[in-house]
């Protein structure tokens, strides 16, 4: 579905992602593993047409993303969601107003009770009441941000969600929370979604394969239990052996 | 919004007394110009050398002038003038502005560039010269001096908003809106212009002010409205000349200038206080004067005392002992008043023992870093118990006696260490001023302890010269932990100090910590709510919610056999407990 074939980018002499490549098939979770600073988040703002690549293709149902029109199409199937839900949401608007834009950009014909219907189906499909549509971000918790996030991205109907660390600005309970959620989403609608994360834990709960970057290299690649099972590469070794541990389990 | 800042706009004027009154005057005077026929029926230009210079009386309120021209007459009549040149400027200088901002700063590259080289050519002119410039050049009258101001109040406007479009372009909600597929015009106008609707109008406002004082100033020196025709700076100039023999014909204009641009000032700022989401509060003490001009003895002497009671004590006594301390908050303005932050928690941490406090967003564990550094301030409010610094009970302490011992007995090292540095510092200059604030000790002492502390923290000596923005999150973070420690404090509260970090980091950072404690002996607040981090590093947990302690322990045994469901909840949530045990990973 989404193809990214030898992509580079860099900011001024800066090689930010170097040569990368990555399929997402339908239904597929796809993480992408990497520290601060090694491109992950370039490459999904690449993926989702904020960043040009500087080399190298993405293409979307098989059309390259390079082109004006078939960008257009695809941005509807690819959605975001960003690592501070706070700043993701318009802090003046409401949750109703956010939730609307997508609906307004892609469905103007749906209005009226439809409308309303469709808004109470997002927020069924994150846990949240129709009472929240009235408020302003700054009236909800960090995660019940995100979560209208998640909704918004949901909104458009896409065909795969680009997630940006979206769980790192979330106390670990709640973490617990979303992620079920992503996996209950993913097996409703068959979704599929490339997870950019920093940490092993959540990776190795949620993805089926998984992509080591490492200064924009990739340096490991494969399904989860192969690649953080049974490391091989020094980096996901070195990786694997920073990542915490859960307590009483370590000893 | 605009029900909801009409709403703090009237709740932060009741009680407001000097607000209320400076209002009432202000639209009263508004009201008189804008009727200024109806309220007076003396004609404002009309000579009449039979009263010339007549005191304020009965049938001149305001006395008249050297021409015998009744002054309230004139003030009514001119105000009209002075406001209404002031209000077009101001919408047209807004339009301008605002425009050419929003543009500049949303397109970015060559555009902006040039707009930006313009707007820093006309900032570089004092404003009101650069006005009298133009207006002399254009030859007095209305349009020439509408012209002159606008020209020279647009750039900054321009600039404010270009700034603020900066700065919301890379905002996430913006990013989200281009992949939600909002088009660009679109994203400038709900996104960027609206959200800036309230800042411009209180711009705007506050403008208001400075532009009728350049609209007078103008006229003042001739350059405006062409006399007879009434002005509150022509008045003010007309009048300099017999200002001893008749007072009332400067003051008149003054009173009425001054009343009109302070009540501006005054409701620009709650308006933009308002505007702002929700209420702010200062710490109590944030404009204080120096310590050295508040010198008092008796207390310097008690607290010299109490800092050798203290260095003998901190060895033995617990460094931070909190004592059935209950937090609430204490703010009628806010939705939360009442609400209980901290109820009844008791703790103590030891020297060279590491406690980890573990709590989701909103138990109050940040509350609880607050009280440890005498950084409690409004709304939150003791509800009861004691805190002890090394046995001292700090009940009575002022901000001076915890300023003390901030830095040099009880540092902090919080989660954002890019907010922690000043930007435009080094780092060696902010370390330094660390130690300066505390001791005075010999350049050369300080030099060494500096390099001292930067080995403590794994780093090289090169970043003595660097700024925040040349190191990475974690070199970052171990800055800030090198100024923590640099004066040797007894007690170091960690507040959530590697929550910005990836994982690689986060390990370092922890080890470093672990590492420094053991070096120094520090007694360690570590508060997270990742219950990882603190099985870590952490000797003794408790574990907060809802402001309650819920469980408290040694952290082999609280999480070898939790007592408490919650901290059973919180260690099922930990991620990645499911899977990677059974691809045989951990």
């Amino acid at each position: 579905m989404l193809s990214v074939a030898g992509v580079s980018k860099r900011f001024g002499s800066r090689l930010v992602l170097n040569d990368v490549s990555l399929e997402v098939g339908p239904g597929e979770i796809v993480g992408v593993l990497g520290m601060s600073g090694s491109g992950k988040s370039t490459l999904a703002n690449c993926i989702l047409g904020l960043n040009r690549p500087d080399g190298g293709t993405i293409s979307w149902r098989g059309r390259s993303l390079a082109e004006r029109s078939d960008r257009q199409a695809a941005r509807r199937e690819i959605q975001p969601v960003f690592q501070d839900p706070r700043a993701s949401l318009n802090p003046r608007w409401t949750v109703r107003r956010s939730l609307c834009e997508p609906l307004d950009n892609w469905f103007p014909r749906i209005r009226g009770g439809e409308r309303e219907g469709r808004l109470r189906a997002l927020l069924d499909a994150v846990a949240l009441t129709p009472d929240h549509l009235d408020r302003n971000p700054h009236e909800l918790s960090t995660g019940q941000c995100q979560r209208v996030c998640l909704a918004r991205a949901l909104a458009p109907q896409p065909a795969l969600l680009v997630l940006d660390e979206p769980l790192s600005a979330l106390d670990v309970s709640v973490q617990a929370t979303l992620l079920d959620m992503l996996r209950n989403l993913q097996e409703r609608d068959g979704l599929a979604y490339l997870f950019i994360s920093h940490d092993i834990a959540v990776v190795a709960e949620l993805c089926q394969n998984v992509l080591v970057l490492e200064h924009g290299c990739v340096v490991d690649q494969g399904p989860v239990a192969a690649v953080l099972g049974t490391p091989t590469h020094p980096y996901t070794k070195s990786l694997l052996r920073d990542s915490l541990a859960m307590p009483g389990s370590a000893n | 919004m605009a029900e909801r800042t009409w709403r703090r706009f009237t709740a932060r004027l009741r009680g407001d007394l000097i607000g209320i009154l400076l209002l009432s005057l202000a639209l009263l005077l508004v009201g008189m110009v804008l009727a200024a026929p109806w309220v007076t029926v003396e004609n404002p230009v009309e000579t009449n050398f039979s009263r010339v210079l007549l005191p304020p009386g009965p049938a001149h309120w305001l006395g008249t002038d050297d021409f015998g021209r009744d002054v309230l007459a004139r003030l009514l009549h001119g105000g009209r003038a002075s406001l209404s040149i002031a209000v077009i400027a101001v919408m047209i200088v807004m339009a301008v502005g605002v425009t050419i901002g929003l543009i500049a700063g949303f397109l970015g590259g060559v555009v902006d560039l040039i707009v930006t080289k313009v707007i820093d050519v006309l900032l570089a002119f004092p404003r009101l010269v650069l006005a009298i410039a133009v207006a002399a050049l254009m030859g007095g009258g209305i349009l020439p001096l509408i012209i002159a101001i606008s020209i020279v109040a647009w750039p900054a406007y321009a600039r404010i908003i270009r700034g603020f479009t900066l700065q919301i372009r890379n905002e996430g909600y913006v990013l989200a809106a281009r992949c939600l597929g909002t088009p660009t015009w679109k994203i400038l106008l709900h996104h960027i212009a609206l959200t800036l609707i309230g800042p411009i109008l209180v711009l705007g406002l506050l403008d208001l002010g400075s532009l009728i004082l350049a609209v007078s100033a103008l006229s003042f020196l001739g350059l405006g409205i062409a006399p007879p025709a009434p002005e509150w700076g022509a008045m003010l100039n007309e009048g300099r000349t017999s200002m001893d023999e008749a007072p009332w014909l400067v003051l008149a204009p003054g009173c009425a200038i001054l009343i009109v641009v302070l009540a501006l000032n005054y409701f620009g700022d709650v308006l933009r206080d308002g505007a702002e989401g929700r209420p702010t509060h200062g710490p109590r003490h944030w404009l204080r004067c120096p310590a050295i001009l508040r010198w008092d003895r008796g207390r310097q002497a008690e607290r010299t005392a109490r800092w050798d009671r203290m260095e003998q004590r901190v060895r033995a006594a617990p460094l931070l002992e909190l004592d059935t301390v209950s937090v609430r908050v204490a703010d009628a303005r806010s939705p939360y008043d009442g609400r209980v932050i901290l109820d009844q928690v008791s703790l103590a941490i030891r020297p060279g023992e590491c406690l980890g406090l573990i709590g989701e967003s909103g138990s109050g564990k940040s509350t609880m870093a607050m009280l440890a550094l005498g950084l409690m301030r409004p709304p939150l409010t003791f509800g009861g118990g004691r805190v002890l610094v090394c046995g001292e009970d700090t009940a009575a302490w002022d901000w001076d006696d915890w300023q003390a011992l901030r830095g040099r007995f009880v540092s902090l090292v919080n989660q954002d260490p890019l907010s922690a540095l000043n930007p435009v510092l080094p780092i060696g200059e902010q370390i330094r001023e660390v130690m300066r604030i505390h001791r005075a000790i010999p350049a050369a002492a300080q030099e060494e302890r500096l390099r001292e502390v930067l080995a403590d923290v794994d780093l090289p000596a090169r970043v003595i010269a660097q700024y925040p923005h040349e190191l990475s999150g974690g070199m970052r973070q171990r800055v800030v932990i090198a100024m923590a420690v640099a004066n040797r404090p007894a007690l170091l509260i960690a507040d959530e100090p590697t929550t910005a970090l990836d994982v690689t980091t986060q390990a370092r950072v922890l080890d470093l910590l672990l590492r420094l404690q053991q070096r120094y002996g520090l007694g360690l607040l570590f508060i997270s709510h990742d219950l990882r981090v603190v099985a870590r590093v952490a000797d003794r947990v408790v574990v907060l919610r809802e402001g309650k302690v819920v469980e408290a322990g040694e952290t082999r045994a609280t999480f070898g056999a939790p007592q408490a469901a919650y901290t059973r909840v919180l260690m099922a949530a930990v991620p990645g407990r499911r899977r990677i045990a059974t691809a045989g990973g951990f």
